[in-house]
C-alpha cells in the first residue's frame, strides 16, 4: 500500500534529517488512532491526550533509532497500550467496558470521496452501517483494515484472545455484506470490471 | 464448505491472516464462477475503499505542546506528567522538601517509641462490585488484574506479607509476581493460594459448588473452613477443581477454556445445563429478569458456546433446538414452554 511508502520516507526524513514538518506530517497521520487506542483503556480526554502526547515526544527524542523498529505502527500502538495501563495502576481507576459516549463524540467521514464499485448513497450507508457497529467491535476491525495490524497483535492490545479479534472482524465484513451487498446491480460491476483493466485481475490472483 | 465459511476466510485472506492452503482454496474458489468473483469484488472493495477519517478535537492544540516540548528540550517523554498540571514554585517546593525531612524524623521516632508492637501496615480494605449484565476489568494495588464476571464482589486485603481476596461470584485473576507477599483468594469454604500465575474463581452463592480453574502457573487450593481441613491439592495449568459446597468432597477435571476463561472475551458457554440453570446464567448475564410460563419437567440437558452474541440471538438460536417461545420486553423476557 502506498500508505506504508509514505510512512518509510516521513520516518527517514524524520530520522536522518530532524525534519519536523516530516514529524508533523507523521502526528497527523497517527494521532486520531493513537487516541482512540487510550480511549479503550483510559476514559479521560486529558489523560488520553496526554498519553498519546509523550508516545510522540518519545518518537521524536529516539528518531536517530527510529528506522530500526521493524512494525512502527504495532510499537506505537503497544507503547499506548502500556502507557495507559500505567496511568491506570497510578491512578487506581477501575476501567468499565463502554466506549460509547466517546465514540458518539467523534465524526467520522470517508478518507477518499472516490469508489470503485460503491456509489456515493451506498457508502454512505456503509459509514452508518461502521459507525453503528459495537465500539469494541469496530475498533478491532479498524485496527485490522486500516491500520493493517495483525489479529494477533490487536489480540495483544486489547487483551482479547486472537479468535475474538478474528470473530469481530468477520462480524463486522459479514454485517456489510448482508446490509449492501444485496443493493449491487449488475452495472455496477460492468463499470467496476471496465475500469480496472485486465492486469489487475492477475495482479489479483497473484496476490494470493 | 458452505458460504459463511468461504466469506470469513475471504475476510481473513483481506487482514493477511491466511495460509497457503487457504488460499489455494479462495483461489480455486474464485474461479469456479463468476457470482462467487463478484461475491470476492464486494468484500476487496468494503475492505480497501471504506477506510473511515475521525476528526478528533484539541489535535492542533495537542501538538503544539508537542512542539514546545521538543524545541525546549524539557526532557524525555516521561517527564510529562498526568497529575500536576501546574508548575510548583521552587519556595514551596524547598518548603516541601524541608517539610518531609522532619516528617521522616518524626516518623522515625514514633516507631522508635513504638517498637514493642510489630510494625506492620494493613491497607484499607476495597471492595469492587458487579450487577448483573455489567463486567468489570479492575488493578489491584500490586499491579495484579482482575476481570469480575456478572453479580461478583471482591474484597481486597493486602498488608506488607499478604495479599488477601476475598470473592463472592466468579472473577479471572492474573496475578503479579511476588513471593514475599502470597496472593490468596478465599470463596466460601476455599482457599487458593498463588505466586504468579493467571487464573479463575467461580463461587456464586446461589450455586452449590466452588471451581478453581487454572490458566498459567500454579496454584494451591485448600478446601475446608476453619481448621476442618478437607484436602488440599495443586493444580497444574489447564486442570479445575470443583468443590461441592454441601458434600465437601472435590473433583479434579480437565478446564474447558471457553467456561472458565474466555467469559472475559464475552464467550457464554452451556454444558449439559438444566432449564433452570440457563436462565440464571442469562439473567446474570444480560441483567435482565425472566417470567417463565409453563415450567417444564424434563431436564434440559442443554449444551452450546456463543460468542459476542446479544440476548436476542441467544433465545433465538435456542429456540431452534428446544420447544419455547420468547418475548423479550423491556423489564423482562417472558419464556413460554410449548408442551
Amino acid at each position: 500500500m502506498s500508505n506504508k511508502d509514505e510512512v518509510r520516507k516521513l520516518v527517514e526524513r524524520i530520522s536522518l534529517k530532524d525534519n519536523e514538518r516530516a514529524f508533523r506530517d507523521f502526528f497527523d497521520l497517527y494521532y486520531t488512532r493513537l487516541i482512540r487506542l487510550a480511549h479503550y483503556y483510559v476514559e479521560s480526554q486529558h489523560a488520553s491526550e496526554e498519553i498519546v502526547s509523550a508516545v510522540f515526544i518519545g518518537v521524536w527524542n529516539n528518531r536517530k533509532k527510529l528506522m530500526a523498529i521493524p512494525r512502527l505502527e504495532a510499537y506505537l500502538f503497544s507503547s499506548v497500550k502500556y502507557k495507559c495501563l500505567n496511568y491506570l495502576r497510578d491512578n487506581k481507576k477501575n476501567e468499565f467496558y463502554s466506549l460509547d459516549a466517546y465514540h458518539e463524540a467523534l465524526r467520522p467521514e470517508f478518507k477518499d470521496p472516490a469508489s470503485d464499485l460503491l456509489s456515493k448513497e451506498l457508502r454512505e450507508k456503509v459509514l452508518q452501517i461502521i459507525n453503528n457497529l459495537p465500539p469494541r467491535c469496530k475498533l478491532i476491525f479498524e485496527l485490522v483494515k486500516d491500520d493493517g495490524l495483525k489479529y494477533r497483535e490487536v489480540a495483544e492490545l486489547l487483551d482479547i484472545s486472537i479468535k475474538a479479534v478474528e470473530a469481530q472482524v468477520s462480524k463486522a465484513m459479514l454485517t456489510l455484506r448482508k446490509e449492501i451487498y444485496p443493493y449491487l446491480s449488475d452495472d455496477d460491476f460492468k463499470r467496476y470490471l471496465n475500469r480496472r483493466d485486465k492486469g489487475l485481475w492477475a495482479w489479483l490472483f497473484l496476490s494470493f | 464448505m458452505d458460504d459463511i465459511h468461504v466469506e470469513k476466510l475471504i475476510v481473513k485472506h483481506l487482514s493477511g491472516e491466511t495460509s497457503a492452503k487457504e488460499n489455494e482454496f479462495l483461489n480455486s474458489w474464485l474461479q469456479a464462477s463468476e457470482k462467487n468473483q463478484r461475491l470476492f469484488h464486494f468484500y476487496k472493495s468494503a475492505w480497501t475503499e471504506t477506510a473511515l477519517e475521525y476528526k478528533v478535537p484539541n489535535q492542533e492544540r495537542v501538538y503544539d505542546k508537542i512542539s514546545d516540548n521538543i524545541h525546549t528540550g524539557t526532557g524525555p517523554a516521561e517527564s510529562f506528567t498526568y497529575r500536576n498540571r501546574f508548575k510548583i514554585p521552587v519556595l514551596v517546593r524547598a518548603a516541601s522538601v524541608i517539610f518531609l525531612v522532619w516528617a521522616g524524623w518524626m516518623l522515625w521516632y514514633v516507631l522508635q517509641k513504638n517498637n514493642d508492637r510489630p510494625p506492620q501496615t494493613v491497607s484499607n480494605a476495597v471492595w469492587k462490585e458487579t450487577a448483573r449484565g455489567q463486567k468489570l476489568k479492575t488493578f489491584l494495588p500490586d499491579g495484579s488484574v482482575v476481570w469480575l464476571n456478572a453479580e461478583s464482589k471482591i474484597n481486597e486485603l493486602f498488608s506488607d506479607t499478604l495479599r488477601a481476596i476475598h470473592l463472592r461470584g466468579m472473577a479471572y485473576f492474573e496475578v503479579e509476581k511476588d513471593t514475599l507477599r502470597p496472593f490468596v483468594v478465599q470463596s466460601e469454604d476455599v482457599l487458593v493460594t498463588a505466586l504468579g500465575t493467571a487464573f479463575s474463581v467461580r463461587a456464586y452463592a446461589s450455586e452449590d459448588r466452588v471451581s478453581v480453574a487454572l490458566q498459567e502457573g500454579s496454584v494451591l487450593v485448600e478446601f475446608g473452613d476453619e481448621g476442618q481441613d478437607v484436602g488440599k491439592i495443586m493444580l497444574e495449568p489447564g486442570r479445575e477443581v470443583h468443590y461441592n459446597v454441601h458434600d465437601r468432597t472435590y473433583l479434579e477435571t480437565s478446564a474447558v477454556d471457553d467456561n472458565a476463561f474466555n467469559w472475559r472475551n464475552g464467550v457464554l458457554y452451556f454444558h449439559d445445563a438444566s432449564f433452570e440453570q440457563v436462565i440464571r446464567r442469562l439473567s446474570r448475564w444480560y441483567g435482565v429478569e425472566f417470567e417463565v410460563v409453563n415450567q417444564v419437567e424434563d431436564p434440559w440437558h442443554y449444551t452450546a458456546t456463543f460468542r459476542n452474541f446479544n440476548l436476542k440471538e441467544v433465545l433465538q438460536s435456542m429456540s431452534y433446538t428446544k420447544d419455547f417461545t420468547y418475548e423479550i420486553h423491556p423489564e423482562k423476557v417472558i419464556i413460554k414452554n410449548l408442551k
